[in-house]
Order: C-alpha cells, then sequence, then structure tokens
C-alpha cells in the first residue's frame, strides 16, 4: 500500500516536472521571432504535453501507457476548450492565451512538484 | 479485471515463444519490412507521374507501390507469429508511412475539396478573429477550427500546410491510442498490437484528413482508454468530462454516439459512475440546443435506417468507382460480420461480451436517427473501426500464432483486407486531388470577383470557400457556389443539344441580384465521370457552347482552370 502510494506519487512528481518542461516550451514559444518550424516544435510541445501532464498528475494511479497516450489527448481537449471557448466567447487572443495557458501550467507544475515526492524516496 | 488500473502492477504479458518446435527466424520480419520500404521508395517516386484512371492510383502507380502495403501486412503477420513485439511496432509504423504518406509526398495540396471549408473557416477566425455565427454549422462547433487558428497564428505556418501534413500524424496518435484502448479492454501486448496494426490498415473511409471528426476520432479514442478503465471502479471522471466537452464543441455527431454507448454501458453496468450519464448528457444536448438555428433545417431524427445509410453520392459511377465501392462494401461487411460473430462465441461461452459489443457495434445505431447528411455510413465505420479492431484482433492474433495452415489463412485475409482498403482509400486518388494551381484560383476568384456575385462551379469539385471571403458570399446567399448541374438539376446531361445548354442558361438567368463565375476544372470533368454525375463529354460540350455564348466573358484560363462571367443588370 504504501509502496502504491509512493509509486503514485514518484510518478505525479515525472508529470509534474513533465508539465513545467512543456509550460517552458510554451514560454519560449511566445518569442514571435524565433523561425516558423521551431515555434511550432515548441507551441506543439506545449499542447501536447504541457496541459496534460499537470492534470495527469491527479491520476499517477493510472498505468505509465495510459498516462503516455493520455497526456496528448487530455492536453488537446484543454487547449480545444481554452482557445475555441473563449472564442464562443467572442476572445481571440493567440499570445496573450498562449502565455496564460503556459502561465497556469507552469505555476501549477510547480506547485504539484513541490508538494509531491521526489523520485528519490523511493530507493528505501 | 481490467489490465492496466495500476502502475505497480503491470499486467504481465507471458512470453511468446512462438509455435512449438519452431525455431524463431528473428530477421525473417526486418528483411520483409527492408523489401518493403525499397518497394514504397522505389513506388512512391511514381505517384505523381501515375496515368488518370477510374481504379485509382494502386492501378497506375508502380506495382511496388501496391506491393509495399502487402508485404507490410505479411511482415506484420511474420512478427506476430515470432512473437517479435518490437518488429511489430515498426511494422505497424510502417504500414502507416506506405498508406497514409502520399497524401502528403505525392500532393501540392491538402485532398479533397471539402477539407477547404475547413480551412476557410479558420481563415475566417484568423482575419476576424471571432466567429461568424449563423453562416455555416462549422462556425457553431469551432473547437478544431479555433485550435488551428490560434497555432497557425502562433507559429506562422499557414493552415494549409498544417493540413496538408495532418493525415500521418493523425493515424500515429490515433493507432498509438488504439494499442492502449485495446491493453485497458483486457488484451495482451500482440494482440494489442494487432488491434493497433489493424486500425491502421483497414482504414478506409479517408476520415484522416484535416477535419472535425478526425480530431473527434482521437479524443473518442482517449475516452475509450478512460471508459475502459471504468469499467470496476470510477476512473478518470473529471477527464472524461474534459474529453468529452471538447469533442462536443468540435463536431456535432460524435459526442451522441459516444453518450449512446456510454449510456448503454452505464445501463448495463458495466460502466461507473452511473451519474457519467447526468453530466454529459446536458453538455451535448445543451451545445445542440445553443446551436439549434444551425442545424433546425436538418431532419435530427429519422427512422428509416435505408435512407439513413445511403451516402451522399446518389448517381451511379463509373465502373471504377463500381469496383472500389464494391470492395469496400465487401470489407465493411466483414469486418462487421467477423466482429458479430466473434462476439457471438464469446457469448456462447460466457466470455465477456456486451462491452465489447456496444464498443465496436453501438455506432450501427446512429443509422436508427440520422443519414448525417449522406455521411452516417462512412461515420459508422470509422467509429466502429475501433471496436472491431479490438474485438477481432486476438482471434487474427491466436490465427498467426496457430498452425501453419491458420498462420497461411489469416497472413492472406489480412493482406486481402489490407489490399482492399487501399484500393477503397487510393481509388477516388484521382478525382479528389486538389492541384495547387486550383487551390490558388479558388483563393483569388474568392478576393477578385465583384461582390456580389454567385462562384459557381460547373460541377464538383472545387477548393471552394477556400478564404474568410466565404463568409461575405455566404451572408449574400448561402448557396452562392452550389455546382451549377444540381442547381439546374442536368445530372447526366451531354450538353451536346441546345436544351440542355437552353435549361442550363435559365438557370443563370433567374439569377437577378448577382453576377455568375462559372468554374471549369479538369478536375471537376474527372470526379463528375467517376461518381457518375456527368458524362465524360458533358463539361467539354458545355465550355464549348459558353465560348460561343456572348454573355459570357471568360476572365480566367491558367493551368487547366478557366471561369467565364455571366453579368446581369441587377432589378
Amino acid at each position: 500500500m504504501i509502496v502504491e502510494h509512493l509509486w503514485g506519487e514518484a510518478v505525479a512528481s515525472r508529470l509534474a516536472l513533465l508539465a513545467i518542461s512543456g509550460a517552458a516550451a510554451g514560454l519560449l514559444g511566445a518569442i514571435p521571432v524565433l523561425p516558423g518550424a521551431v515555434l511550432v516544435v515548441l507551441i506543439g510541445a506545449f499542447v501536447l504535453i504541457g496541459p496534460g501532464s499537470l492534470i495527469l498528475t491527479w491520476f499517477s494511479d493510472l498505468s505509465s501507457d495510459v498516462l503516455c497516450a493520455l497526456v496528448p489527448v487530455v492536453g488537446i481537449a484543454v487547449s480545444i476548450l481554452v482557445v475555441s471557448g473563449l472564442l464562443l466567447f467572442g476572445v481571440y487572443a493567440p499570445l496573450p492565451i498562449l502565455l496564460a495557458m503556459a502561465s497556469v501550467t507552469l505555476v501549477g507544475g510547480l506547485i504539484r512538484r513541490h508538494r509531491l515526492a521526489a523520485p528519490r524516496d523511493l530507493a528505501f | 479485471m481490467t489490465a492496466l488500473n495500476t502502475a505497480p502492477e503491470q499486467a504481465s504479458t507471458p512470453p511468446h515463444t512462438g509455435p512449438v518446435g519452431t525455431r524463431p527466424r528473428v530477421t525473417l520480419p526486418w528483411a520483409l519490412m527492408l523489401v518493403a520500404t525499397v518497394a514504397f521508395a522505389y513506388g512512391v517516386t511514381t505517384l505523381r507521374t501515375a496515368g488518370i484512371s477510374e481504379y485509382g492510383l494502386l492501378a497506375t502507380a508502380s506495382p511496388l507501390f501496391a506491393c509495399s502495403m502487402v508485404i507490410t501486412a505479411v511482415a506484420f503477420g511474420v512478427c506476430v507469429r515470432r512473437a517479435d513485439f518490437r518488429a511489430g511496432v515498426v511494422a505497424t509504423a510502417l504500414m502507416i508511412v506506405v498508406q497514409r504518406l502520399p497524401a502528403v509526398v505525392a500532393t501540392d495540396s491538402p485532398m479533397y475539396s471539402w477539407t477547404y471549408k475547413h480551412l476557410g473557416v479558420v481563415d475566417y477566425i484568423q482575419h476576424e478573429h471571432a466567429l461568424a455565427r449563423g453562416v455555416d454549422v462549422y462556425h457553431g462547433w469551432p473547437g478544431v477550427f479555433g485550435l488551428t487558428a490560434w497555432f497557425s497564428d502562433l507559429t506562422g505556418v499557414a493552415p494549409v500546410t498544417l493540413a496538408h501534413g495532418f493525415t500521418p500524424l493523425f493515424h500515429l496518435l490515433f493507432v498509438s491510442l488504439v494499442y492502449v484502448a485495446a491493453r485497458v479492454w483486457d488484451l495482451d501486448k500482440l494482440p494489442a498490437l494487432t488491434a493497433a496494426f489493424m486500425a491502421a490498415t483497414l482504414n478506409w473511409v479517408a476520415q484522416d484528413y484535416f477535419s472535425p471528426q478526425a480530431f473527434a476520432m482521437v479524443l473518442t479514442a482517449g475516452l475509450v482508454i478512460l471508459i475502459g478503465l471504468s469499467r470496476t471502479r470510477p476512473t478518470g471522471v473529471v477527464l472524461i468530462v474534459v474529453i468529452f466537452s471538447a469533442a462536443t464543441i468540435s463536431h456535432q455527431l460524435t459526442p451522441f454516439w459516444l453518450l449512446l454507448a456510454i449510456g448503454l454501458l452505464v445501463v448495463s453496468k458495466r460502466m461507473k459512475p452511473w451519474w457519467i450519464v447526468p453530466i454529459l448528457a446536458p453538455i451535448a444536448i445543451g451545445f445542440l440546443l445553443y446551436n439549434y438555428d444551425q442545424v433546425d433545417q436538418y431532419t435530427l431524427f429519422s427512422g428509416n435506417i435505408i435512407d439513413n445509410a445511403k451516402s451522399n453520392v446518389p448517381t451511379v459511377g463509373s465502373i471504377g468507382q463500381r469496383t472500389t465501392s464494391f470492395a469496400v462494401r465487401i470489407l465493411s461487411g466483414s469486418v462487421w460480420a467477423a466482429t458479430a460473430l466473434v462476439l457471438l462465441v464469446r457469448w456462447r461461452r460466457r466470455q465477456p461480451f456486451f462491452g465489447l459489443a456496444v464498443l465496436a457495434l453501438s455506432p450501427m445505431l446512429i443509422l436508427g436517427g440520422q443519414s448525417y447528411g449522406g455521411e452516417a455510413i462512412f461515420r459508422v465505420f470509422l467509429y466502429s473501426l475501433l471496436g472491431c479492431s479490438i474485438v477481432l484482433a486476438p482471434v487474427v492474433a491466436g490465427m498467426l500464432q496457430s498452425s501453419r495452415l491458420k498462420f497461411g489463412v489469416a497472413t492472406a485475409l489480412l493482406s486481402v483486407a489490407t489490399v482492399f482498403s487501399a484500393q477503397g482509400y487510393f481509388g477516388g486518388w484521382f478525382a479528389n486531388i486538389m492541384p495547387r494551381e486550383q487551390v490558388s484560383a479558388s483563393q483569388t476568384v474568392l478576393a477578385q470577383a465583384d461582390f456580389p456575385a454567385y462562384l459557381t462551379v460547373a460541377a464538383p469539385v472545387w477548393p471552394q470557400r477556400s478564404t474568410w471571403r466565404y463568409v461575405e458570399y455566404a451572408r449574400f446567399n448561402d448557396h452562392f457556389d452550389d455546382p451549377m448541374i444540381f442547381a439546374a438539376n442536368l445530372v447526366g446531361s451531354h450538353f451536346d443539344s441546345d436544351r440542355d445548354y437552353q435549361k442550363f442558361i435559365e438557370t443563370i438567368g433567374s439569377r437577378y441580384d448577382a453576377s455568375t463565375y462559372l468554374v471549369f476544372t479538369e478536375q471537376m470533368r474527372l470526379y463528375a465521370w467517376y461518381f457518375g454525375i456527368l458524362p465524360l463529354d458533358a463539361l467539354p460540350n458545355l465550355k464549348k457552347r459558353i465560348h460561343e455564348d456572348p454573355r459570357w466573358v471568360q476572365v480566367y484560363d491558367d493551368q487547366g482552370v478557366t471561369i467565364f462571367q455571366h453579368d446581369v443588370e441587377r432589378r
């Protein structure tokens, strides 16, 4: 039971780290002077790993296969809901939306990472 | 028990050692894949120069192109027989490459004229930073279009470029999700990989272009994973709501099928918690009511299953089109029949079957209520592919690992299914590719025509509504770009008589409020002939008569695209 709990926390901690990395990619992607191909990679990485990883830190009891599969799906779903949800309310501002989403993901990832046990705690 | 609900207790797959008495020849699948890769590498170079044929691309490209698919299917069969999981993954990826990469590397622009309707919505959002509610259904369900516009604006990459590269990426993601879904639905690794391979190779229905339904299928595959995990205890309810909501604002039909499937599972106590339905139903129904003015002209419920199952191509096509249609009917019918048979056997053996039946066959219930503009039958196969693959995969994998005879039969069936699917996918290739010059001409005419106007195509197919300006035209007249053949009820005409032309010109003459721009392309001639809308000589005859008619002025003629203008004195 304890092992499962610690395992879950370790996975959640790694997911939080992934969310932070995704958020960092998103924030870098907000630099418009970068080449288009680089921006595609950065913002694509943010969408596919940022929001999904953060949300899935609360579902770390799922298997790694399932988590790997759901991270991009949840990321796409959240991005659709935020961007197109705002659009339905008449708001369309690409850069501010990216900055807001990436910032929330970064802060959320940092908080989750801080609160969760680090993977090294498993080494007993 | 669900295989993948806890991480520390990873579902263990018994080591597959292959059939008793056989010594694994680990190099065989890799050698086959190498041959397939070489065949594809050469075959793909012949795609752009392949002659036009009513039988599609497989008929006129190098035979090595078709061979690469068959060899890949055989290679996959050998991988499963040898229990070589890693090689099986590569074979699955290779099948995606050989079947789906041609849509990118052998074309100038995204395929299918209807893709451009989606791109027009994206362009409008980028241009106006808003939706044009009331213009068409796309603006009521903007999920994918908003996300694409946002991504394009941030990266500077044109939506048409994103759409062009979409198909292989869709398959990579979808097939990966099918593998995990199959694992969650109790399949061991190799059967799960077989399910993924089948989802990759049997997807003839070509709903893999840049479209809301393609995104919705990715979201659906994610939901199927969570539904599988929720059979024994509630799992990821929040995730289900988030993904379902995204699907709801992206596509009209998908959330209702998902709601139906989840409802059936909940009622039969095969999914928890029961209160997920009262959460999801208001989301789907509420959003439909919010957009009700967009869809109230359509029949929301029709119990006529026969009518609902008819496709949106009512005409009898060319022999090539009928051959392709026959192949995919055989393929689809066989997949559904085999699935039903396997489920029947599972029921007789008292094995779990109901949940799988819902997953695989519930899409057919759509036909009990909707024709979806003649597209329901295509959606049924698309939706059922995931479930059918999961149902059939253990049987196929079992046969591949059984006696030599069964292995031979299974490999032959897999190869034949691959060829039929490829014929379905590539059969309409020449009718559906959209050359770059046509896309450019479409954008030019939208930008430069004297507004208001009817931008009418002589016959389908044309990359219409490809830029933001289409909204102005659609607000002027929703039917501003209806194909002339349908507007004048001239399907099947040769235009070799004054009577046909008179009827045509009367329809033009009935437009008192704006000029008409009439578009001709070689693509239209092929498409109309392929689907039996017009004989091959019809459009050249019509074009000749228009040339001779002083009421028409030729305003554009470049690289196979000709546009005539017919001015009217507004009353």
